[in-house]
């Protein structure tokens, strides 16, 4: 009973903040300088009345904008949000075309950021004011302040265009179709009809992007792990764990890395926040049709619907991944779940 | 158990990318070899036939790919106005004329022959009998009015192209006759246009497709059309992911000659240097928005050709001929000085090779177009400076040059702006450059004619000279110079839209570019360039203005 309490209270919470969102997105959206209109008519289209008018009839801009909030929100109860002004199709359709293709590009850059991020972290921080540390947080704080598009351009520069050694922009190559949609992740659906040469070829278009997008992650979650590493190795406990004669990787892995891991995981949790928002420059660069893509030719015809509902979506994700973060503490740390 | 599981789908995830990496055609590895991943399917590689294409089984099998910037809201014919579109549209779809590649006059396509009434206003137009839909339905007059009429009716961005028509009557199934309000020397180029394709109206009524009036709330057959094309074209549409990638195959009942390309793969992508590295590499065929820098880039493979060529898209000034709004700039003497002022040379070296400058309003390569102005020699700073004199501006003035961020063909038009501040500062204008977005008030006040003195661009809707007219006074873009109604210029209108024969119409136009010439506030500084780049083992690629590339002229080797 009480657990269902809980998650109730959650559910209408994450409703509320919704709605709010929305509501704060829209006043922006409305405020700022500019006309849908204008954005996506022609010259030619602009000066004629009917066009116009057609045009704001079909798209809802005829009305006033309170009674454009009113309708917004009440479709948005009903999880319709709307549709894209650019493309004419129904934004919720829109997302769940671009958004698995940015989750698998953030999963599969998280995984490389997590587990590259908290290795060095811990080799770091063992090795202490040795060559090896220094050339990790060399590493880490080139990963760090590191312009994305600028590490995009060259790594796709080098090693597609100098060395040849990975495939180009997109999700798949040319002669392979996209695999039949079940999850719109590329990978999965590739080994779900059983191709394992398209499996294989989605998994090569990762690389390059995952990597560009990782780069900045790891470097803080390396930062972090090294620092928490630090931290617990000097506790009385880990003192008494090497005195009492554990080994080395059991002080590590087992007593010290659990207690350092922690703040690393909200590192890890705002990361993925952050890449599942969709990172514009680097998905352009690499021809990725995901969600930063879709929210910035969204913002340049000002389709409003579509911004909106791009907005939902980041806000969605933090919530949720903050959720998931929260159980994971329990997870991790005992402690956590007796409280 | 644990680590033995995750082993094992490690290993399998390793040996798919390292498969992956040294497929058949050796895609990543031996690109720079030569080999593409198109010619290894034209060359019969085993991916060609993995089923992954609907490639139909008597074809060559020859697939390509094409680069080309995204800007697709719908592959609609009836929707379709922006830049990139037409080339899908043209491929999938027929009009009953079409200007062939290297023409500047339509010829008849889906219509065998064509007519016009003696007051120009009626053309009757007899229908091609073979003419087929991919879907196996004949081409007929219905499908002509229907598709017109739909395309009026939808009041999207293109229905101005087909306002002046009446009323369609289809006396039988082969003949059409399109009444129109006036006469218009230019519908046979407007019935070139991609949103003037002839769709197959009993496949787009059961998609929820209308020609009604009330058709811009009733017709819903625009997702459907996003998905599948119902036209009569070489190719089409087996599927479409926005801003990702648009598949074409050949349509298997094609009536007309065929090229030999069965399956055509558009990625969609803004990037140049994407585009540069995957012609580069061979992963893509034809690139259709380099620039000047990747273009060079491109200057030493010798498996790549490129061509820069001029396009009817032309950068203006426009000068405010209502004194309270353009001040110094709205003096006819002020407007000839700045004329000679310009530095030609110069913006075309911004804009970049392939660039010329128009000597008039008609770009150069249109029917009566007066052609190039020789860069070189049209500058003269004394001049210039003497007419400012004359217009009581010795030392020169300040104004103010509003700029909006769109780009010509990839130009910003705040380089050009940066650029005529430059060459103005030479005769003591000092311009002050004012920045505004298109759609964040720019767009209004330019449509409103509140600009003073402004850069601007003109991409042409139709191919056809008819489409400048909205420089002269009185029209849509003249008003925008608060040039109003002159009835030299009315007159001299009117003509040019009655006048039906080719030679009349040149005459006509000429004299309308010597008149503009004295007395416009418009100075026409650029045809911008377009920079294609393409694998020599195509044959037939060419730029073109309204349908960027026509892929059916397209063939390997």
């Amino acid at each position: 009973m009480e657990r269902l309490k809980f998650i109730g209270k959650r559910l209408v919470t994450l409703l509320i903040m919704l709605i709010g969102v929305a509501t704060i997105v829209f006043i922006l959206t409305k405020l700022v300088p500019g006309d849908p209109v204008t954005a996506n008519l022609s010259q030619r289209s602009l000066s004629d009345p009917k066009i116009v008018e057609a045009y704001k009839v079909r798209y809802g801009l005829d009305k006033p904008v309170i009674v454009q909030y009113f309708y917004y929100i009440r479709n948005l109860l009903r999880l319709d949000l709307g549709t894209s002004i650019r493309t004419n199709r129904p934004v919720l359709e829109e997302l769940k075309r671009c958004y698995p293709a940015t989750m698998e590009l953030a999963i599969f850059a998280i995984l490389v950021a997590a587990v590259f991020g908290v290795l060095f972290g811990i080799i770091s921080a063992l090795r202490r004011n040795s060559v090896i540390d220094q050339i990790v947080r060399a590493i880490s704080v080139v990963g760090v302040s590191i312009p994305s598009f600028w590490f995009a351009l060259i790594v796709l520069f080098v090693f597609y265009y100098k060395l040849r050694a990975m495939p180009g922009p997109g999700r798949l190559s040319s002669f392979y179709a996209a695999p039949p949609t079940v999850t719109g992740f590329y990978t999965i659906d590739a080994l779900l009809q059983g191709n394992i040469m398209k499996f294989g070829d989605a998994l090569m278009h990762l690389i390059l992007p995952g990597c560009v997008l990782a780069a900045f992650t790891m470097g803080l979650i390396t930062r972090t792990t090294r620092s928490n590493m630090l931290d617990v190795m000097s506790t009385d406990y880990i003192r008494t764990a090497r005195a009492k004669g554990a080994p080395k990787r059991r002080v590590v892995f087992h007593h010290a890395l659990g207690n350092a891991m922690i703040p690393v995981l909200t590192v890890i949790g705002l990361g993925l926040g952050n890449l599942l928002g969709g990172m514009v420059l680097v998905e352009t660069i690499f021809s990725w049709p995901g969600v930063g893509q879709f929210a910035y030719e969204s913002v340049k015809a000002l389709d409003y619907p579509s911004i909106i509902g791009v907005s939902l979506l980041i806000a969605l994700n933090y919530m949720v991944i903050n959720t998931i973060v929260d159980i994971l503490y329990g997870v991790i740390d005992p402690r956590v779940r007796r409280r | 158990m644990k680590k033995k599981l995750m082993s094992a789908i490690l290993s399998v995830m390793l040996a798919a990318a390292l498969a992956a990496c040294g497929s058949a055609d050796g895609k990543y590895a031996d690109a720079g070899a030569g080999k593409t991943s198109a010619e290894a399917q034209a060359g019969g590689s085993e991916s060609a036939g993995t089923g992954e294409s609907s490639t139909p089984a008597a074809g060559s099998g020859n697939q390509i790919v094409i680069n080309m910037g995204s800007g697709f809201s719908t592959l609609d014919p009836s929707y379709v106005y922006e830049q990139n579109p037409p080339l899908v549209i043209n491929a999938c779809y027929e009009t009953l004329f079409k200007i062939k590649t290297g023409e500047d006059s339509p010829s008849p396509l889906l219509a065998e022959s064509y007519s016009f009434s003696d007051d120009a206003k009626d053309l009757t137009i007899k229908l091609n009998k073979d003419a087929k839909f991919a879907s196996g339905n004949d081409v007929t007059s219905a499908d002509v009015a229907f598709s017109l009429l739909r395309c009026k009716n939808l009041k999207g961005n293109p229905s101005f192209i087909v306002d002046n028509i009446d009323s369609i009557d289809c006396p039988d199934d082969d003949t059409v006759v399109i009444h129109q309000k006036t006469p218009d020397s230019a519908i046979l180029s407007k019935l070139c246009y991609s949103a003037c394709s002839i769709l197959d109206s009993k496949v787009v009524k059961e998609q929820g497709g209308t020609d009604a009036e009330d058709a811009a709330a009733a017709d819903k057959a625009q997702n459907y059309l996003n998905t599948a094309s119902a036209g009569s074209g070489l190719y089409t549409l087996e599927s479409y992911t926005p801003d990702e990638e648009i598949d074409l195959v050949k349509n298997p009942n094609y009536w007309g000659k065929a090229n030999n390309i069965d399956r055509v793969v558009i990625k969609l992508t803004d990037d140049s240097n994407a585009q540069m590295m995957g012609l580069s590499t061979g992963d893509v065929d034809i690139a259709m928005n380099l620039n000047d820098d990747t273009i060079s880039e491109l200057s030493g493979n010798a498996d790549v050709t490129t061509s820069n060529t001029a396009t009817k898209t032309v950068a203006f000034l426009m000068m405010n001929e209502d004194e309270s709004i353009g001040g110094p700039v709205s003096d006819s003497k002020v407007q000839q000085a700045i004329r000679y002022a310009v530095d030609y040379k110069g913006i075309q070296n911004v804009t970049g090779v392939g660039t010329v400058t128009p000597k008039s309003f008609i770009q150069d390569g249109f029917l009566g177009s007066e052609g190039q102005l020789d860069a070189d020699t049209a500058t003269d700073i004394e001049k210039a400076k003497k007419l400012l004199a004359e217009a009581g501006y010795p030392d020169g003035f300040d104004v103010d040059l509003t700029v909006c961020d769109l780009d010509m063909e990839g130009v910003p038009l705040l380089d050009l702006a940066q650029k005529v501040k430059e060459d103005l500062a030479k005769v003591g204008i000092n311009v002050n450059i004012v920045q505004q977005n298109w759609s964040g008030g720019y767009g209004d006040a330019y449509r409103e004619g509140k600009l003073g003195f402004t850069v601007m661009y003109w991409g042409i809707d139709y191919n056809d000279p008819n489409v400048q007219l909205a420089f002269l006074p009185g029209q849509t873009v003249g008003l925008r110079a608060s040039w109003k109604d002159d009835s030299v210029y009315k007159d001299l209108y009117n003509q040019i839209l009655a006048a039906t024969d080719d030679d009349t119409r040149a005459e006509l136009l000429k004299k309308a570019q010597e008149q503009m010439d004295a007395d416009s506030p418009f100075i026409f500084i650029a045809q911008a360039p377009c920079h294609i780049g393409y694998r020599n083992r195509l044959s037939g690629v060419q730029f073109r203005d309204d349908i960027r590339l026509d892929l059916t002229e397209v063939n390997v080797k």
